[in-house]
């Protein structure tokens, strides 16, 4: 659903109140807006429909309760509710990987439970009109990223892996990841400093 | 790597929730007492948000929508009234409701000595009804993992390579059962968080740092407690949570202990039908004390319905 950001309609800040306040028809139109792109998050740590949407339920079911303990001053919307998709998609991939490991013990052969997040895609020019202003920001960001510092931000921030398990995922010492990560970020921060917090 | 405050590096893997669970600890004892980190990992909490939007387009099933306004039809949010009552915040970025997001949250077992443990029963998980059976699910699949594992067992031949094997599934047996109780506690917590029955007091100090939130649920009679910088009570000592009522003797709501960092977040099984008008948090030694043995160093009054 497209919805256009304009002076008729609430900005986020003042739905997630809504929400605090008991107004029900405040979490589906902050679904509206952003159940796509949770769901899109959950997807690419999971890797499959069925547990995305149980990802995506837990993190709204808990934004509609903890709505009250939103503070506008201190983050976005967006970034609020990305960060609890996150969350609970992480949850559900821990789970599953320590019940992947249990299996391994028996089978004793490696298995692909630890799927590795997808490559972030380049932007297809038809596709940045579809997925508004942020999107596209975000993008061209981390498109601009030199290639070790995306590929160390995606295992961490789509595969859950702490900075141990990337170094060993790649072969890399610890503190080249530990470089990274904070090169990718920092650059990420000043990229995207202008992004308007709703 | 920036040699005079190395903790400062660690604030973009942090935000990101990518340091070993040791160094989180770490950090987050540091944290406590550094504004600059502090600020660093705030100034990163919008980006790590962000990085989402990268993520390739998937689009959800239509049904999702009208799963999530039923689940959310179920619970009550937590009143806003319980949260702008007057009260420290306790740390920037520290507020009960991230002690259940990312990174990583001790769980203390309650109360050693003064009350068993809350059962994991079906009905702690009525707001989300969809866990109970994940759980279920969970542990049907853990049961299925051993089964498997000692029939792996039964075909080797070699001695050796059986012991191996029936000690891998004793282990494989340990972990599920660990996961299963962290899942369960986990639940709990959420469970009394959502609950539409629910008093909050905030604990202030009596003279230090510590500070502490507790989520009463009348329904459920659980009390999910949340403290912040509290140090670890040394050996042989434990804290003691009680419930005070105007002409009564405190009443024991069970023992707790804190993490290195300072944090704990557990639940508590409380008597039901109390009327009690007040919370406190005295040292005792380990195992509780039948009453208070000494001044209560955090105490607060209930507010809430």
């Amino acid at each position: 659903m497209v919805e256009q950001q304009g002076a008729t309609t609430p900005p986020d800040a003042a739905l997630v109140a809504a929400m605090a306040a008991g107004d029900e028809s405040a979490l589906a139109r902050l679904y509206d807006r952003y159940g796509r792109t949770a769901y899109s998050i959950a997807y690419a740590i999971l890797g499959n429909g069925a547990d995305a949407e149980e990802a995506v339920a837990d993190a709204f079911v808990q934004a509609w309760a903890q709505a009250a303990t939103f503070d506008a001053r201190r983050a976005s919307v967006a970034a609020w509710l990305c960060l609890l998709t996150r969350s609970r998609a992480l949850d559900r991939l821990r789970a599953r990987r320590r019940r992947t490991r249990t299996l391994e013990l028996a089978a004793s052969k490696a298995d692909d439970g630890m799927a590795l997040p997808l490559a972030i895609p380049e932007p297809a020019p038809d596709r940045m009109a579809e997925r508004g202003e942020a999107r596209e920001l975000v993008l061209r960001a981390m498109a601009e990223l030199p290639e070790p510092q995306r590929r160390v931000l995606e295992l961490a921030y789509f595969g859950g892996l702490t900075q141990s398990e990337i170094a060993e995922e790649l072969g890399e010492p610890l503190g080249t990841v530990k470089t990274r990560t904070r090169a990718a970020l920092e650059k990420l921060r000043g990229a995207l400093a202008a992004y308007p917090g709703s | 790597m920036n040699g005079e405050h190395p903790f400062l590096d660690l604030a973009a893997p942090y935000a990101l929730g990518a340091l070993d669970p040791d160094e989180t600890a770490a950090f987050e004892a540091h944290l406590a007492g550094c504004a600059a980190c502090r600020a660093e990992v705030e100034s990163f909490r919008d980006v790590v948000g962000l990085v989402g939007l990268a993520a390739p387009p998937a689009e959800p099933p239509p049904a999702l929508r009208d799963r999530i306004l039923r689940d959310a039809h179920k619970v009550r949010p937590i009143r806003s009234a319980a949260h702008r009552a007057e009260a420290p915040e306790p740390a920037p970025g520290n507020s009960v409701g991230e002690a259940i997001e990312p990174g990583p949250v001790e769980y203390t077992r309650p109360g050693a000595g003064r009350l068993e443990p809350p059962p994991p029963a079906e009905d702690v998980l009525v707001p989300l009804p969809k866990r109970a059976a994940a759980r279920r699910a969970w542990l049907a699949l853990a049961t299925a993992v051993v089964l498997l594992l000692a029939a792996s067992a039964l075909v080797l031949r070699e001695a050796g390579a059986r012991r191996e094997a029936e000690r891998r599934a004793a282990a494989a047996e340990a972990r599920a059962r660990d996961a299963e109780r962290r899942l369960a506690q986990r639940d709990e917590v959420l469970a009394t968080l959502l609950s539409p029955r629910l008093r909050t007091a905030t604990l202030a100090a009596t003279g230090e740092a510590p500070s502490m939130r507790l989520y009463w649920d009348r329904e459920r009679n659980r009390v999910v407690v949340a403290a912040f910088r509290l140090p670890p009570a040394p050996r042989g000592r434990t804290y003691q949570l009680w419930g005070l009522a105007t002409n009564r003797p405190p009443v024991s709501l069970g023992t707790f202990n804190t993490a290195a960092d300072g944090r704990a977040t557990l639940a508590l099984a409380v008597p039901a039908g109390l009327d009690l008008s007040a919370g406190a948090v005295t040292r005792e030694p380990e195992g509780g004390s039948a009453q208070p043995t000494s001044t209560p160093f955090l105490i607060g009054s209930w507010q809430g319905e």
